[in-house]
């Protein structure tokens, strides 16, 4: 499996302040690659600059195995489709006249404008102006204009963003089918992380401009154990004893945090002996959100 | 040069439903008509064929007045109505990442709004002519006059268009170049009042530096009308200074993040 994206010490600063600053990122042909942050964490500004719309202040980007320069932007870029910030449209022109300036700026085969329009399933909505369309008919419009020349790699910033829960499932089934079965690459980025958890193969999690982890979703939740729950029949007498491994009360039991196999059943033991009933003892996996939260430290997202 | 033709054809697919040619078409009723007036005016047709009171310079005259007055104004629109489709839709992010230059979409941007209006600029002068002609001005055209003039009248639009067009590419509030147009109308006509030496810094009123005859004071109540010797500088100063704002400008732009 080739690489699609690799990046070396990338950073960008404004002035004095310093938005990114990542050591490395690593994109696979075939997956794809969410990544995570923040709104402000620097995510669409690294995009940003693997597209060459941000000059980096430093750093080295190789995109298809090519260093992104002044000399090679071109040819790299007419292999890559994007949609940065939101939907590009002229919304004066009807979505067909917007599809035909794309095909010919990209200069794709015509017959790829139906396709395109079919894949995003806009193919009644092509007469009318776009200043018409729904949010998430513009949405799709974007990635319609992105995948315009079926590119190697697709990069799309907070697709979802603004749609409603119908419009982000039929998004994400959308991107989920691009490796499989146009063969493109996808790097997308979200702040909706329930929403990645259910696409992506792999992540990059990025917190004030910098890479907090980045992987296999697997590999990331399995870098933190699971919190355990005790459902009792006397949940605040349960969490007055066991005060001393910081419990988290819940309406009819506690949650523990880190715990072996031995001490689930070492703490088990002490609450029967206590005379309190145990209903049920579960495992719970956390989600990418709580994860995220814990490791970016953000309570809101 | 193929790359060139394509380039213009997808500029141009742009254009649509933003009624350019309408408006091109009201400023050039307004330019037109002001020549009209004078044409028609009963003491302009009774001197019309004496070589002394100059019918075509009268003319001219009056037709540089209605650029002074609607130009800036005429240009500071259009601009701002085919930069503006770029601002509102972000489509600069799609044409930069679609491999262009952050140059080469500055230059065929401002080479499609020059050619309009260019287009727009021969159409109104062959129609002044022909206003001259039609009212039955027999005395022939200076065309030496007429060709600098008319390259002037190029050349400070030039100018007027280069500053226009930053504003339009820099401010995402299209008003603010739409102000500048009408400020730029108002201290043109304003600078007509000032001395030579002051209306000369500003570009704006050099289409009133172009004005082709003075009245002269012969006697107590006496005037006369007097040719005024050409002005070469309003066409070199301006093609200076165009040229120095369009090649500012892009390195400015090309420089801006996106």
């Amino acid at each position: 499996m080739s690489i699609m994206i690799q990046v070396k010490r990338l950073k960008k600063e404004y002035g004095k302040e310093t938005v990114v600053d990542i050591n490395s990122l690593q994109v696979k042909e075939g997956e794809i690659y969410g990544f995570l942050g923040p709104n402000g964490a620097g995510k669409s500004t690294t995009m940003k600059m693997l597209l060459s719309l941000v000059t980096p202040t430093e750093g080295e980007i190789q995109v298809m195995g090519r260093e992104m320069n002044d000399k090679t932007r071109v040819q790299i870029l007419q292999q890559t489709g994007s949609l940065i910030e939101g939907p590009s449209y002229y919304s004066h022109l009807t979505g067909m006249e917007n599809m035909k300036i794309i095909q010919a700026l990209k200069d794709a085969p015509r017959k790829n404008i139906d396709k395109v329009i079919r894949i995003v399933g806009l193919e009644n909505h092509m007469n009318k102006k776009v200043k018409n369309y729904s949010l998430g008919m513009k949405q799709r419009l974007g990635v319609a204009m992105a995948i315009i020349n079926f590119p190697k790699l697709l990069i799309l910033d907070e697709p979802t963003n603004g749609l409603d829960p119908a419009g982000m499932e039929e998004m994400r089934e959308l991107i989920k089918s691009f490796p499989k079965e146009y063969g493109i690459t996808v790097m997308v980025s979200s702040h909706i992380l329930d929403e990645m958890e259910k696409i992506v193969t792999n992540i990059g999690i990025i917190n004030k401009g910098h890479m907090i982890f980045e992987g296999n979703l697997a590999q990331f939740k399995r870098s933190s154990s699971p919190s355990i729950y005790f459902k009792t029949s006397n949940p605040q007498k349960t969490f007055i004893l066991l005060q001393g491994k910081n419990p988290k009360l819940e309406e009819s039991g506690i949650l523990l945090e880190d715990l072996s196999d031995g001490k689930v059943s070492h703490y088990a033991k002490k609450i029967i002996d206590e005379g309190i009933e145990i209903f049920r003892i579960e495992e719970r996996t956390k989600s990418l959100e709580e994860l995220f939260i814990q490791s970016t430290g953000k309570g809101t997202l | 040069m193929e790359n060139r033709i394509k380039e213009f054809q997808i500029e141009n697919k742009k254009y649509r439903h933003l009624y350019i040619p309408i408006i091109f078409f009201l400023f050039l009723c307004m330019d037109i008509g002001t020549v009209l007036m004078t044409a028609l005016d009963s003491r302009f047709q009774s001197t019309m064929n004496y070589m002394e009171s100059y019918p075509w310079l009268q003319l001219l005259n009056s037709y540089l007045i209605a650029k002074l007055i609607f130009t800036p104004t005429l240009l500071s629109v259009i601009i701002s109505r085919m930069v503006e489709i770029e601002n509102t839709g972000h489509m600069w992010k799609v044409l930069k990442t679609s491999g262009w230059t952050v140059e080469e979409i500055f230059n065929i941007k401002f080479l499609s709004i020059f050619k309009r209006y260019t287009i727009f600029q021969m159409l109104e002068w062959i129609l002044f002519i022909q206003i001259g002609k039609t009212v039955g001005v027999t005395i022939p055209i200076p065309t030496e006059r007429f060709i600098i003039t008319l390259l002037s009248i190029m050349a400070i639009s030039f100018a007027i268009m280069t500053f226009h067009y930053f504003l339009a590419m820099v401010c995402e509030n299209q008003l603010i170049s739409l102000v500048f147009g009408v400020c730029g109308s108002l201290t043109g006509i304003i600078g007509t009042l000032l001395p030579l030496s002051i209306s000369k810094f500003i570009p704006y009123s050099y289409y009133a530096h172009l004005l082709s005859t003075e009245y002269v004071r012969i006697g107590e109540s006496q005037w006369i009308q007097k040719e005024v010797p050409l002005r070469l500088y309003p066409l070199l100063v301006s093609l200076l200074l165009g040229g120095l704002v369009f090649l500012w400008s892009r390195r400015k732009i090309k420089r801006l993040d996106i």
